[in-house]
């Protein structure tokens, strides 16, 4: 029986239903015309079957594939076992060396933080992950097409790996890519912990090689000076960031010869935050994320690449100019190690007799911060901490730590092993240094000229003592 | 005599004790006008809003008023004990020693009782007074008085207390008056004083274990301070030091755990100030010395200052 409300309703239906085109109406949105020239259904398609198809044969480095750079880290080994290639990772604690005065214990597989899993497309992997953790584990494939039984999700794909037992994931690997793994248990502490790395799996048939491949894994961490364990409860104030497990100055440089064609993977499965990556001088091309490679067509030129918390970026350039080239972090912060953000904003302090007034009671003690932070102030501080920049470089103290690396090109180099400071070979003249006064004055520069000041508001300081 | 020793004492611990808090008062003035200046410079530079300035004012103001306080005890008491001392003129300018000393052992309670009752100068005059009543009932020969009463001797032997020796009296029931009431009298009185004597002896013998308790406590309570907190306290300066020059904590931190440690020997001197005056009421009790070892004598100074350096 229908009442005024239920004819009004049917009737709101029915015009609805009359000004819907008919496709829009009867079918899913990837049978209309616009959805089947975007849909990927094909390739989902394709994937679905790779699954499922008997594997290729297992890749091999430097034949089917050149190895990834992973600096800092490691490449976890493998055997291959009737056609299969077998992994086996032990997930665990150990400590890690941050930077130099800092340690923690940390988690992660095999003693290594963020070790890398490299393979190639088509293949069978057995992995093998047994837990030596305190809490049960599981490892999640990030950006893998995998059975759904295999995706490593504690309580909705899997139950748990306790403590002292051994899981097998398998899996062909169906299509290439820079992918991920992770901790799928109490994620919150185990990634904040370290349990993550990368998961590169090389094209059966690349569409072009690169003569330097680098993966990075970027993680943030919560270390209270003084303290040896990172703190997996902290949600904002994260105080050491890390490429592959460390802060500048113990990055490794990433070393090209001057020519080369460079990929650097970058992926970001830290507990909170996004990295802007910057690349001095060169402007590079956004090639992929873990969800695939971005066509040609969709490459785009950048100098600071976004790596967003969960995905990978792919960045290629040419390393046509030769120096010590800065790739970090663009958040100030991020390459700071344990900056304190307690201290207070000194900046434009007068101390007078302030050092004097408080050495009466605390006779060690010394202004500071009041001109910046950018000397090191070399005091004693609290044990296992690491200073908050980074340290010696060719033409004095470097102001930089945490996600901070150097990208060195040099001209015809035969080994990538460390090629010291770039300072002996630049072509005389092309360093900044101290202005002459000559050359300023025939430029029309003086250096006395100054803009006149702007009048602030009246003093700040309204109760003076 | 006995009582106005036991107030000198107490008052001479007493104004040590002031002098010392007050030294250390200042010290905390020190720090907290170190704490407004940063404020105030930090308010000048336009690093803080006019709150921070005020909330550091307030801290300096309120030690300030603690420390002139504590100025006005410590005048006070001074001259309490001068006049206990009977100083006055030029005396009164007399000085007193930097700080209260430290108690260097324990004392036991062993024997003190027992020495308590031997000199103490209350339980001597009931003894005395006992003794009186004795030679009264013995002169008086109620024996004679009273046909068929019984006298005898009764010795009553106590570790603690020396031998006394008193009469065991029986008396029949009285049919005729035959100067029965004036021996009863005489009998009641040396039996009041007994018990008057035993009285006073339970009453310093509980007193002796009630001080010694409190003064024990007491002597705990410095040690905690002095092997403890202390240490505990010049510790968390180091570390907040250490803190400070990694530029993980402010400035106001370090200057506030340096106030905290003084602070902390604020405490300190105050339990040690209790402890000496309890000393003094127990010595008051005991009658004499507490121990073989004498007590470390703070004499009364002419030359020195009462400041106090920087526990």
């Amino acid at each position: 029986m229908m009442n005024r409300r239920t004819i009004l309703a049917s009737g709101a239906a029915l015009a609805a239903g009359a000004v819907l085109p008919k496709a829009a109406s009867a079918a899913t949105p990837a049978e209309t015309p616009a959805g089947a020239a975007y849909s990927n259904r094909r390739q989902s398609e394709a994937r679905a079957r790779a699954l499922t198809a008997k594997p290729l044969a297992p890749g091999l480095p430097n034949r089917d594939y050149m190895p990834v750079v992973a600096p800092n880290t490691g490449t976890l080994p493998f055997q291959i076992v009737d056609g299969v290639k077998v992994f086996h990772m032990v997930a665990m604690e150990f400590w890690n060396e941050f930077a130099p005065g800092l340690k923690a214990l940390v988690w992660g597989y095999n003693g290594m933080l963020h070790p890398v899993l490299e393979a190639v497309e088509g293949e069978r992997v057995r992995i093998y992950v047994t837990n030596r953790l305190p809490e049960p584990t599981t490892v999640h494939w990030h950006g893998l097409y995998v059975d759904n039984g295999m995706d490593g999700l504690s309580g909705v794909t899997q139950t748990p790996i306790k403590p002292g037992e051994t899981y097998k994931y398998e899996f062909n690997l169906v299509e290439p890519g820079t992918k991920m793994y992770h901790s799928h248990y109490d994620e919150m502490t185990q990634i904040a912990l370290g349990m993550t790395g990368m998961f590169i799996i090389h094209p059966r048939t690349p569409r072009y090689r690169v003569d330097r491949d680098f993966a990075i894994m970027l993680h943030e961490w919560d270390i209270v000076p003084g303290t040896y364990r990172p703190n997996p409860l902290q949600m904002t104030d994260f105080n050491v960031f890390t490429m592959n497990g460390k802060s500048f100055p113990s990055t490794h440089p990433l070393v090209a010869r001057t020519g080369q064609r460079v990929r650097i993977r970058l992926g970001n499965l830290g507990p909170m935050d996004h990295h802007p990556i910057h690349l001095h001088n060169y402007s590079f091309q956004v090639v992929a994320s873990d969800g695939g490679d971005y066509p040609p067509s969709a490459w785009q030129p950048e100098t600071t690449v976004l790596v967003p918390v969960g995905s990978t970026r792919v960045v290629e350039f040419d390393a046509t100019n030769p120096g010590d080239w800065a790739m970090h972090c663009h958040m100030t912060h991020h390459t700071m190690t344990q900056m304190g953000h307690h201290f207070g904003n000194m900046i434009g302090v007068k101390p007078g007799n302030l050092g004097e007034k408080m050495r009466q009671l605390l006779p060690r003690y010394m202004t500071m911060g009041e001109d910046g932070m950018g000397t090191p102030m070399n005091m004693p501080t609290l044990p296992n901490t690491a200073a908050m920049e980074g340290g010696k470089g060719p033409y004095g103290f470097i102001n930089m730590g945490g996600m901070f690396t150097i990208l060195k090109v040099r001209d015809g180099i035969t080994s990538y092993e460390d090629v010291g400071w770039y300072k002996p070979l630049a072509p005389p003249g092309t360093v900044s240094q101290l202005a002459v006064p000559a050359q300023m004055k025939h430029d029309g520069v003086n250096p006395q000229n100054i803009p006149p000041p702007i009048p602030g508001p009246s003093s700040p300081a309204t109760t003076p003592m | 005599m006995l009582m106005l020793a036991e107030k000198t004492r107490r008052a001479f611990y007493r104004a040590v004790g002031d002098a010392q808090i007050v030294a250390l008062g200042e010290n905390i003035e020190k720090g907290q006008s170190a704490a407004l200046t940063l404020a105030r410079k930090l308010r000048q530079a336009g690093n803080t809003p006019p709150l921070a300035y005020d909330q550091d004012l307030s801290l300096y103001e309120h030690v300030r008023l603690q420390v002139a306080m504590d100025e006005a005890a410590f005048l006070e008491d001074r001259q309490r004990l001068f006049t206990l001392m009977g100083l006055w003129g030029a005396q009164g300018h007399a000085r007193l020693p930097h700080r209260l000393p430290l108690p260097q052992h324990d004392i036991s309670l062993a024997g003190l009782e027992s020495r308590a009752v031997s000199q103490n100068l209350r339980l001597e005059a009931a003894n005395k007074r006992l003794a009186a009543f004795a030679a009264v009932v013995k002169v008086s020969g109620l024996a004679g008085i009273l046909p068929g009463a019984s006298i005898g001797v009764n010795y009553v032997r106590d570790p603690d207390v020396r031998g006394t020796l008193g009469p065991a009296i029986s008396v029949p029931l009285p049919i005729f008056n035959q100067g029965q009431p004036a021996a009863a009298m005489a009998i009641s009185e040396y039996r009041a004083a007994y018990r008057h004597y035993q009285a006073v002896a339970i009453e310093v013998r509980a007193q002796v274990r009630e001080r010694w308790v409190a003064l024990h406590a007491l002597a705990r309570e410095v040690i905690f301070y002095q092997k403890i907190m202390l240490p505990l306290r010049r510790r968390i300066v180091d570390e907040t030091q250490a803190s400070y020059n990694g530029m993980f904590d402010s400035g106001f931190l370090l200057v506030e755990s340096k106030i905290d440690e003084i602070k902390t020997a604020r405490r300190f001197v105050i339990s040690l100030e209790r402890y000496w005056r309890a000393r003094a009421k127990l010595q008051n009790t005991v009658g004499g010395h507490l121990s073989d070892q004498r007590p470390p004598q703070a004499p009364i100074e002419t030359s020195h200052s009462t400041q106090e350096k920087t526990p």
